[in-house]
């Protein structure tokens, strides 16, 4: 993924800085990213959209809503290729969304969105969705071993109370498996089911937050999964992720993004050292 | 040749030449044509072309209309006369927004025969939905993709 500075993808568009802050400000596009020093940065996919469509457009607005066309056009490949039940197509998509997109993005704007429209088309019980969840859970642990985190990363222990391959959930929890490990946490999954012994697995892989996730297995299994982390450390961090029971108390709920949970969970981690550090 | 039978003569060309302006401030170019497409007045618009007759003097407001009646530019002074921002209103169709206030003429097809030539290339419009104000406009075809400029009078 290639990312330009402010200065860079105000010459590709040869406007000045200030034109494309206010360009920002106004439309809501390019939308930048932020460097680790907080500095501005848009993908080159973005400039270079913008910059084909503003050569016969008539307004920035206009330019602006084509742009953004041209950028979304690639979603109905992968729904095409998945009601296809064609793997490799549905590949090529994920990978051409990819030069125009990171992989956080490629994920929430083109991956799940698919997913989500194959299950409203087609239904739970139909061939096609089960094609859909297997192809997806299968690229989402593809591309989560491509992203090994650093040798002293946090681990994020998952309790996983979905349905089973075939639950919609499922493939969330998979995102977010994938979004830890993107955003520098490991994460291991256990099922729900198992929550016998549950304090030797902690004890072995000293997880530094636990998230419960997923409903469909029922809110009991759920529970009784929380309550063994509970027993084993009662001084983990724990939160829900995609639980629609109600609120547990002493769970924090993480939001329905994965990019976003993961994130929040580095927040909690964060949260939680240095509360333990001030009472060290 | 006796003064009763017809006979052709040479007229002079009326083409009046197009002007260059900004898409949203309205400002028109010094430049016959422009080599910058960003307005460097208010950086907010693409400059275009249109008749220099028909063309918005300063102030007026104006819309641009895709080939599918749909709007794809408003100036500053026509977002304030509509009560409507440009972003919002690029892709709405231009019943929603402009009627005409000749009851005779449904739909948008008047704006059809208003570019053709067929129809009136000025008339009165209003607002979608709102009765009592009217826009003396008229109607040209601008550029450089194939477009509708209505300017609101």
């Amino acid at each position: 993924m290639r990312y330009l500075k402010t200065s860079e993808a105000a010459s590709v568009l040869n406007v000045s800085p200030h034109t494309l802050r206010a360009w920002e400000r106004r439309f809501g596009y390019p939308k930048p990213q932020r460097s680790a020093g907080q500095h501005r940065r848009y993908t080159h996919a973005d400039i270079a959209a913008l910059r084909d469509a503003l050569r016969d457009g008539l307004s920035i607005s206009s330019a602006v809503s084509r742009a953004r066309e041209a950028l979304k056009s690639d979603g109905s490949s992968l729904v095409g290729a998945l009601a296809a039940f064609e793997t490799r197509r549905a590949d090529a998509a994920m990978e051409a969304a990819l030069a125009l997109r990171d992989l956080d993005r490629a994920v929430e704007e083109l991956l799940l969105p698919g997913v989500d429209e194959m299950l409203e088309r087609h239904g739970r019980t139909s061939a096609q969705w089960a094609f859909t969840a297997a192809w997806a859970n299968d690229w989402l642990r593809r591309a989560a071993r491509l992203s090994a985190p650093p040798e002293d990363a946090p681990t994020a222990l998952i309790g996983d109370a979905t349905g089973g391959e075939l639950d919609p959930q499922g493939v969330h929890v998979q995102a977010l498996a994938l979004m830890c490990r993107r955003a520098g946490m490991d994460s291991v999954r256990l099922s729900a089911h198992g929550a016998r012994d549950l304090t030797e697995a902690v004890a072995a892989l000293r997880p530094a937050i636990a998230v419960v996730a997923g409903d469909r297995a029922g809110s009991e299994t759920a529970g009784r999964w929380a309550r063994a982390v509970r027993d084993a450390d009662d001084s983990l961090p724990l939160a829900a992720y995609r639980q629609s029971a109600a609120r547990r108390p002493g769970m924090s709920e993480l939001p329905a993004s994965p990019r976003a949970a993961a994130s929040r969970l580095l927040e909690l981690l964060a949260e939680h050292r240095a509360v333990a550090r001030k009472s060290a | 040749m006796s003064a009763q039978r017809a006979h052709l003569r040479l007229v002079a060309a009326t083409t009046v030449p197009d002007v260059w302006f900004c898409s949203h401030c309205g400002t028109r170019a010094t430049q016959a044509a422009p080599d910058a497409r960003v307005c460097r007045e208010c950086e907010l618009g693409l400059l275009i072309h249109a008749p220099g007759d028909l063309a918005p003097q300063a102030d007026e407001p104006f819309l641009l209309v895709d080939t599918a009646l749909k709007i794809c530019g408003l100036s500053r002074g026509a977002e304030a006369a509509l009560g409507l921002a440009e972003p919002a209103a690029v892709g709405l169709p231009l019943g929603d927004v402009l009627v005409t206030a000749d009851s005779e003429l449904q739909g948008a097809g008047w704006l059809l025969g208003a570019i053709g030539g067929s129809g009136p290339q000025r008339l009165q419009l209003r607002p979608a939905g709102i009765f009592g104000v009217r826009f003396d406009a008229r109607v040209a075809p601008c550029g450089p993709a194939l477009a509708t400029l209505i300017v609101l009078g």
